[in-house]
């Protein structure tokens, strides 16, 4: 990586940080992703958009991730867009300090009409390739498309008959995802896209922009912050915490600091995805349901990568 | 053929600019018959509607490409005889690319699929403790597993008289055993979990995890088989084909390590329960699981052939 992050960062497993990363240029989340890949722990393959890319609108073009996309591609075995073994994408923001809750992420940027068989081909799992698919339209209606959550929340009431999340089978997901169709082609006067591509360039462009949303904004304010550092854009492969009873998502931490200890604690609970563990108020809103802690299997990333 | 497919094949002729000499002089509607005859009973027989075989849509581009063909065909004196031949390849290839007999067969292994991770997921945490929730996943099993049915019971009444669908649906039949396994599995949790898993120490409840692991990776790889299976025609590349058999031997040998670890936990019973309710309970439990894997062996074996028939081979050594 040069000093000026002209292209996107790699993050790949076991390779040295660079010289140059920082988290002013990286952001603080891909900064200590890059550290931790670095010293080989299993971190899911990923570029980064760095803070001065994203600071120029119309600077981050599908020309300038095609390259780093196709490097993601070769590492995964995925190809994005594909029928057959898709790659799966998420998409998030990192400041170069930590903004919990004020910007946004996308998770399962590449799913389609096209590509969700080849999600279940994939993983056997028709529960988690439907959940993944209505999450995304939802995600993407209320990030990108800027569709107000309500509407889609009376899509999973009206399919849910009060039971939670977790408990609601790929055949209601199946139906909810429709619901969404249906809800986002109303709400956004236009169809929700079917290209991979299309998807991935409006979701750079829409985590780069929740930068300067009126939240970011007043949170950077009251703690006197620049507004000139800006947010990096992440691309990460997909791992999913929605696979499953020992699946799960979650936040784990080596201190407590308010109990100045060093104990090491952590929450997970099972049949979550990754938006439902303490970033984006869309997120918190589809965590709900009853929790669990410690369920076995934890410590592995990339559930339902499984090929045949 | 229902008029309005007639008049949309008709239409699209005509904007592609495709004449009908050629398929007047190749022999018009006998020519289509020729070609559904020679598919033989296990396809099409005297009666059939095309349309009603393989869906107006995939009948009005068959019909349409059959046009062109013979349109071609006159251009290019290709002769009469000739152009039959093409016809029978044409029509061939579009009874295989008609997906729909694999449409229950799929919603009806996603019904499995859930079962069994149900069950699996109630054993890592521990249901067998919680009869309330046990109850909840017993009565939750009892709904898939008749959804499960319901498709079986929807793929009888289409496949009728329509010869080829018999092993669809005789695949099915035989994949319900699996999804009356799993649901039989959960009710016999639910009366363990009425204070009858006396006994059930760390190796007991290891081994049946493993046992209910193993159960749902046969369903998943069961989804996995008929998600590929659906795709494969002639046309595929030699990859989707090895992938489609190794992942039918997948499903097959989960049933001689679902056999293996159903005996072990059977000894662990008569080592360690003395209960006489729990050992009932549970060695029925760990049976049911096992006859899950017996059913999807079976089905396993069954897919193959019509798959293997799709991309134009009936050897089913082939991967083995």
């Amino acid at each position: 990586m040069t000093g000026d992050l002209a292209a996107p960062y790699q993050i790949s497993g076991s390779t040295p940080l660079k010289a140059g990363a920082t988290p002013e240029l990286l952001g603080f989340k891909a900064y200590n992703l890059a550290r931790m890949a670095a010293i080989g722990l299993n971190v899911p393959y990923a570029f980064v958009l760095g803070t001065q890319l994203c600071a120029t609108p119309g600077t981050v073009t599908p020309d300038l991730w095609r390259p780093a996309l196709a490097v993601l591609e070769r590492e995964t075995g995925l190809t994005f867009g594909d029928p057959r073994y898709p790659l799966l994408l998420s998409v998030r923001s990192g400041a170069p300090v930590s903004m919990p809750v004020m910007m946004e992420t996308l998770l399962n940027i590449g799913l389609t009409d096209a590509t969700l068989p080849g999600m279940i081909r994939l993983t056997g799992h028709p529960r988690l390739a439907w959940d993944a698919c209505r999450r995304l339209i939802a995600g993407y209606g209320e990030v990108v498309a800027g569709i107000d959550a309500g509407a889609f929340e009376a899509d999973l009431s009206a399919v849910s008959a009060g039971e939670a999340e977790p408990e609601l089978d790929f055949a209601v997901l199946r139906d909810l995802a429709g619901r969404h169709l249906a809800t986002f082609a109303r709400e956004a006067g236009s169809a929700f896209p079917q290209d991979p591509g299309a998807q991935l360039q409006a979701a750079i462009v829409a985590v780069s922009a929740s930068w300067s949303s009126d939240k970011a904004r007043s949170w950077r304010r009251l703690r006197n912050l620049p507004d000139a550092m800006g947010t990096a854009v992440t691309v990460q492969r997909m791992v999913f915490g929605n696979a499953g009873g020992l699946s799960g998502a979650g936040v784990g931490f080596y201190a407590q600091p308010q109990r100045r200890c060093t104990r090491t604690v952590g929450r997970f609970p099972v049949q979550r995805a990754g938006r439902g563990c303490g970033v984006g108020a869309a997120q918190r809103r589809r965590a709900r349901g009853p929790g669990h802690s410690g369920p076995a299997g934890l410590g592995r990333t990339g559930d339902g990568d499984a090929r045949a | 053929m229902a008029k309005r497919v007639s008049v949309a094949v008709l239409t699209a002729a005509a904007q592609a600019e495709v004449g009908h000499m050629g398929w007047l002089l190749a022999g018009a509607e006998a020519m289509i018959f020729g070609a559904m005859e020679a598919l033989g009973p296990d396809h099409l027989r005297i009666g059939d509607r095309l349309d009603d075989v393989i869906g107006a849509g995939e009948a009005q581009e068959f019909l349409l490409a059959a046009l062109t063909l013979a349109a071609s065909g006159l251009h290019t004196r290709l002769g009469s005889a000739r152009i039959a031949d093409q016809m029978r390849l044409l029509l061939m290839r579009h009874m295989a690319r008609h997906p729909d007999e694999f449409a229950a067969l799929e919603e009806h292994a996603a019904f499995c699929q859930a079962l069994a991770e149900g069950l699996r997921d109630a054993l890592a945490h521990g249901l067998e403790h919680d009869e309330k929730k046990a109850q909840k996943l017993a009565g939750r099993a009892k709904a898939w597993e008749r959804k499960a049915d319901h498709e079986v019971m929807r793929l009888r009444d289409e496949t009728g008289s329509n010869t080829r669908r018999l092993p669809f649906l005789r695949l099915i039949e035989v994949a319900d055993d699996a999804a009356d396994a799993l649901e039989e599995a959960a009710f016999l949790l639910s009366l363990i979990a009425q204070g009858h898993s006396t006994g059930w120490n760390n190796d007991l409840r290891t081994k049946l995890l493993q046992l209910a692991s193993k159960v749902l990776e046969a369903t998943q790889d069961h989804v996995k088989a008929l998600a590929i299976g659906r795709t494969l025609t002639e046309a595929s590349t030699a990859d989707d084909q090895t992938e489609f058999l190794t992942v039918c031997w997948r499903v097959m040998a989960a049933e001689r390590v679902c056999d293996v670890l159903t005996r072990d936990v059977r000894g662990l019973l008569v080592r360690d329960v003395t209960d006489a309710a729990t050992l009932n309970l549970t060695t029925d439990f760990a049976a049911a699981l096992e006859e899950t894997t017996d059913a999807l062996l079976r089905t396993g074996y069954g897919l193959r052939e019509p798959v293997l028939l799709r991309i134009g081979t009936t050897d089913t050594r082939v991967g083995a």
